[in-house]
């Protein structure tokens, strides 16, 4: 499992954690694609105060393989992996949308769930102070 | 040939349904692209109902964020705050009493029964069977009355908390809920056999909005959408939570993918779920009468996830701590959010704009509940609801 996703930092139960470095990045996608079909769970962003940190969630079999990928804060940029899951599409707008991750390749990157006219504005974000009081 | 097109292209038109609409209990949009009374393409606009939960969570401490959750949504409060303290619960590394995890599956169970028949009303309700929406949401308040027993609520529950659950089952209500399943269990006969059988319902539902297994796969389609186009996943049976792969049931998938499917797999889960609480509630008194598994409420550095089958399908919950009483993100992704922008382009494309709330119906949207208007006045203080011979007196004054 560690040669397919990248290095298994936590297991629990049925839950598995990865951690994968932008250089495996697509590699270890391609992998999941391969095990899954194309069918992914879900795309979870957070601000790690240094980095950004994306969590991809996949459903193989009888174990929840989550792929974290770190990226620059500064430049938050990955890539895309909605041509291998097409419903990831969404996902990364969500998480763009709320992070201001860009990924490379999504032509459909803009506001789902937000007004556009709230863009560049990042919710998720921790510098983002709006009503936090 | 190419000015035909042309020509053609210029006859059709954009229809804009919604975000208010009266097909719709919620707010989305739907631009309706038609060609005469033949949808060529849709694009789905979601977002009306935005509440920004997720950042919310991140203020609120561990036990308002059940809460929080249990608000998401008015049909499935339940699972989303089973999801969120399971999720809570990894993070801590900490198991929940036996006795907990049965009145957690009952509560689920009798949400789910209960969404069925809210959702096979509103599909009677799309074709213009009202007795049917009628008798369906009659025989809900079966449900709703056991899920009042065993909570003292209808909607937000409050059943779950960290470690455990808050309430107890009395043991001298379960004669009457397993006499209420059984009546239940004998409607929903009565439903199979209209749903299958009727011809209106036939005709309006067999062959319409097709989902090929192919794309529900491709595109992530989840739950009963799911298994109607034959794809067989179930998060009870594929990565089993609470006690489901200690009791007996089957997972309902059919092949046709159409609404008559998509309906029909919603009632024969009704039998399931009805087995699967019988069972419960036959086992619940072999257990110790310990509701809560003792734990701080302060989460150390760690992350933990929850994948629950709610009634709409997959849920996911997933949680970063950092040492304090409130999380650090708490990711929610609910299943809607994956049916609803990704099926609703490719179901609806083909089919005729009178079948649209049909086929739309099927999918059983779920976003935030608003369905209800009271105006209070301010001077007086009296309230009033609003019905239709109000609207329609306000629609003749405006139409002067």
């Amino acid at each position: 499992m560690t040669k397919l996703y990248g290095e298994i930092y936590r297991k629990q139960g049925r839950f598995v954690y990865a951690r994968v470095g932008r250089k495996q990045f697509m590699r270890v996608m391609e992998n999941a694609r391969k095990k899954t079909g194309g069918r992914i769970s879900s795309i979870s962003g957070r601000d790690a105060g240094k980095s950004m940190e994306i969590l991809y969630t996949f459903i193989t079999g009888e174990h929840v393989v989550n792929i974290k990928v770190e990226v620059d804060r500064r430049k938050p940029v990955i890539e895309s992996v909605s041509k291998l899951f097409p419903a990831a599409s969404l996902y990364e707008r969500e998480t763009y949308e709320m992070l201001g991750v860009l990924f490379e390749g999504n032509e459909e990157l803009e506001n789902i769930l937000l007004d556009s006219k709230l863009s560049p504005r990042f919710p998720l974000r921790k510098e983002d102070k709006h009503g936090k009081g | 040939m190419a000015k035909d097109n042309e020509r053609r292209e210029k006859l059709c038109y954009t229809l804009p349904l919604g975000p208010q609409h009266p097909m719709y209990v919620e707010a989305e949009n739907l631009m309706v692209r038609v060609d005469g009374e033949t949808i060529t393409g849709v694009e789905v606009n979601i977002g009306y109902m935005h509440r920004g939960i997720e950042e919310l969570m991140q203020r609120k401490n561990y036990l308002q964020g059940i809460f929080l959750a249990e608000r998401i949504c008015g049909i499935c409060s339940g699972i989303h705050s089973v999801t969120y303290c399971e999720a809570v619960e990894n993070a801590l590394g900490i198991e929940i009493p036996e006795r907990a995890k049965y009145i957690r599956t009952i509560t689920l169970e009798l949400e789910r029964l209960h969404s069925h028949f809210l959702f096979l009303g509103v599909m009677a309700y799309e074709l213009g069977l009202d007795t049917g929406f009628m008798y369906t949401w009659r025989d809900r308040e079966h449900v709703m009355d056991m899920l009042e027993t065993l909570s003292g609520n209808r909607v937000n529950y409050g059943i779950p908390t960290i470690g455990g659950v808050r309430r107890d089952l009395p043991a001298g209500e379960i004669p009457g809920m397993l006499k209420r399943l059984e009546h239940l269990r004998k409607r929903a006969e009565h439903y199979v056999i209209l749903f299958s059988s009727d011809a209106l319902v036939r005709k309006r539902t067999l062959g319409k909005g097709n989902l090929p297994k192919g794309k529900a796969n491709s595109h992530s389609i989840v739950g009963p959408v799911a298994r109607a186009s034959g794809v067989n996943t179930d998060i009870r049976r594929d990565l089993p939570y609470l006690l489901y792969d200690e009791l007996e049931w089957n997972v309902v998938t059919m092949k046709e993918g159409d609404v008559q499917a998509r309906v029909m797999v919603k009632a024969y889960e009704i039998f399931e779920s009805i087995s699967i609480l019988k069972q419960c509630l036959n086992r619940i008194s072999r257990t110790t009468p310990e509701l809560k598994t003792k734990t701080s409420l302060f989460v150390k550095e760690n992350e933990g996830m929850s994948i629950t089958e709610a009634p709409r399908g997959e849920l996911v919950y997933y949680l970063v701590s950092n040492g304090t009483d409130r999380p650090e993100r708490m990711r929610i992704r609910t299943p809607t959010f994956t049916n609803v922008p990704s099926a609703l382009p490719i179901i609806l494309k083909g089919e005729q704009l009178a079948d649209l709330p049909v086929i739309v119906g099927s999918v059983d949207p779920c976003f935030s509940c608003c369905d209800r208007v009271t105006i209070v006045d301010e001077r007086t203080g009296e309230s009033r609801g609003v019905d239709e011979a109000f609207l329609r007196k306000l629609g003749e004054e405006n139409g002067d």
